[in-house]
């Protein structure tokens, strides 16, 4: 063989090994905001500061705020995706703080179900959240509880303990709900709608209101977001 | 897939390592001689392993398909296999005797 093809084969097999350990590495590795766990003793983390956030917000259904605000924000988003967990804790709180307890805008949540069967799981329960009008907080404190995607992070526990920590939530009927058949029903739909309006990626909010619609996706500061609020009053 | 984990790599999100991956790619088409012939088949190489992990992540780990992920991967392969006959029409794997190439 030549040096040339020698040299090659070299440069060919370093490339290799370096793009699998960087995939390897990358995928192990994890990230410590995302790898929440449930605390031994039955309570959930982050309900304390979202049940202070949403406090005397009305809330129905998958929505929070006064169903009489002129803009509506739907937001598209699934219970396992890392950058709805950073939107929920940025833009999102930004919204609900402001325009949404003003009563200028509602916030309704639609979760979908594309990255795997936890995304299921979790969507049911905040299906059976939400038909006791406790949609919002329900995956407000899921995304403060998130754990990695497609590892088995959804448990029957976790999922308990939220519903408990939320005050006005029947635990027993959410319970039965949650693996009722109207729940996966209610998921299903969520993806029709996600489809029927173009979103492919989460999170995607939607914004309509007097002054037309705006669309924005991905993790956006809470300005823009607020902004586009304004933008669609 | 791109709200997903598997959207970065070591921190960066992989539509700007697409980005500095292609402009290698063309950069090298403008090197001449061996130089530009192996470093077009090593970007192709680890462009090809990398699709073929995020095709991978796309049908069994996210369940969702990425079409720019899909067209990228398409390219790529076509870029491996300009990057071979390059190499292949070069002469650089015959034996030192036999290439006497640029």
């Amino acid at each position: 063989m030549s040096r040339r093809a020698w040299l090659i084969s070299g440069a060919v097999l370093a490339a290799i090994i370096v793009v699998v350990v960087a995939i390897v590495v990358s995928v192990s590795g994890g990230d410590s905001s995302t790898s929440a766990s449930t605390p031994s003793d039955g309570s959930v983390s982050g309900a304390t500061e979202v049940l202070a956030l949403t406090k005397g917000i009305p809330q129905s259904g998958f929505t929070i705020g006064k169903t009489s605000a002129p803009v509506t924000v739907k937001e598209f988003v699934d219970p396992q995706c890392p950058v709805c967990e950073k939107a929920a804790t940025g833009a999102v709180v930004a919204l609900v703080k402001g325009p949404v307890r003003a009563g200028d805008a509602k916030l309704v949540i639609v979760p979908l179900k594309f990255i795997g069967s936890d995304s299921v799981t979790a969507s049911q329960a905040i299906a059976a959240a939400a038909d006791q009008d406790r949609g919002f907080v329900f995956t407000d404190i899921l995304y403060r509880n998130q754990g990695q995607e497609n590892s088995g992070w959804v448990t029957p526990d976790l999922l308990k303990n939220i519903a408990s920590a939320i005050p006005g939530i029947d635990v027993a009927t959410w319970e039965k709900a949650s693996t009722a058949q109207a729940a996966g029903d209610a998921v299903f739909a969520a993806s029709d709608e996600a489809t029927a309006a173009g979103v492919n990626a989460t999170p995607t909010f939607v914004l309509t209101g007097p002054g037309g619609t705006k669309t924005l996706t991905g993790a956006i500061p809470a300005a823009e977001l607020l902004s586009a609020v304004t933008a669609v009053s | 897939m791109q709200s997903s984990k598997y959207a970065v790599l070591a921190g960066v999100p992989l539509a700007y390592l697409g980005v500095v991956t292609y402009a290698i790619l063309l950069a090298s088409a403008f090197i001449p001689r061996f130089p530009g012939r192996i470093i077009a088949l090593i970007v192709a190489v680890c462009g090809v392993i990398f699709s073929m992990w995020l095709q991978y992540a796309e049908l069994f780990l996210i369940k969702a398909i990425c079409p720019w992920c899909v067209a990228s991967a398409i390219i790529m392969v076509i870029s491996l296999g300009v990057a071979i006959g390059r190499i292949v029409k070069a002469g650089d794997l015959k034996s030192d005797a036999a290439a006497a190439g640029p």
